[in-house]
């Protein structure tokens, strides 16, 4: 029988997750909030949307915004692939699910209260202005990074060591 | 049997088609040479260019300060010493005499 000993390590895998969270959780806010239900937009308390051109200058403004999360989640994709590529890292995708949430989460937290609260250049519901909406965004923030918290803590597995990168098989015919 | 001409309710079809395709020139976009457009860049580099700019960018900086904090301090609870070792079929034909 052989016995390798190996160190395992989750944190260049929770690393990539947390990155992709934050992607993955700038796009629900781009994609639902501003696209799709236009419940505001980047600037809409600065400019509200209620003319071409103001619709326009907010258009532009998601599109940077949009161009932020984009980068997010290739440097997030980036992190994984290289994650994936050592034997030293425990696969886990629980560690991953969960530090994804976690991202999310605190992308939720910051942005809240930079844009939300102190910039106030938009809120959840902007018709509404300054709301309790505002705060169920924080809230729903420190939910997710709990939750995913706890996902990451839980995973107990006995992680395997992906010994693919340098245990060489030779082909069987 | 003869061709017959194409029929003209298939030709106003295909003539509304070619219509629909051919896009308007838009009202405002920000790169158009109109008036409207004119006052859409003005308008995104007005007074309050900075600010938007932060309220686009800071909490993406922010966020990667802190994953940079997690990366650098944190201790992984995670790390443990696996015996794997799995006994896969082809350690078992290599191990026998």
């Amino acid at each position: 029988m052989t016995t390798t000993r190996t160190r395992l390590t989750r944190r260049p895998l929770i690393i990539a997750g947390l990155v992709l969270g934050k992607g993955l959780g700038g796009f629900v806010d781009g994609i639902v909030f501003h696209q799709i239900l236009q419940i505001h937009h980047m600037l809409s308390a600065r400019r509200e949307p209620t003319n071409v051109v103001n619709m326009q200058v907010n258009m532009v403004w998601d599109g940077l915004f949009h161009t932020v999360t984009w980068i997010a989640t290739f440097i997030g994709v980036c992190l994984l692939f290289r994650a994936g590529k050592r034997s030293d890292v425990a696969w886990s995708g629980r560690a991953l699910f969960g530090s994804m949430l976690a991202g999310w989460g605190v992308f939720n937290l910051v942005e809240g209260l930079i844009d939300h609260h102190i910039l106030h250049v938009h809120h959840v519901v902007e018709r509404m202005g300054p709301s309790a909406w505002d705060y169920a965004f924080l809230a729903s923030g420190v939910v997710f990074i709990t939750a995913g918290w706890l996902i990451v803590r839980s995973d107990h597995s006995d992680h395997a060591r992906r010994s693919y990168a340098t245990d060489v098989r030779p082909a069987t015919i | 049997m003869p061709a017959s001409a194409p029929s003209p309710v298939l030709f106003a079809y295909a003539f509304a088609a070619l219509i629909a395709a051919a896009p308007p020139p838009a009202a405002a976009c920000p790169v158009c040479d109109n008036p409207g457009a004119r006052e859409v860049r003005a308008a995104l580099v007005d007074d309050d260019f900075a600010v938007n700019l932060m309220a686009a960018t800071l909490p993406s900086l922010v966020f990667m300060g802190f994953v940079a904090v997690v990366h650098f301090t944190s201790r992984d609870r995670g790390s443990r010493t696996s015996s794997e070792g799995r006994d896969t079929d082809y350690d078992r034909q290599k191990d026998q005499p």
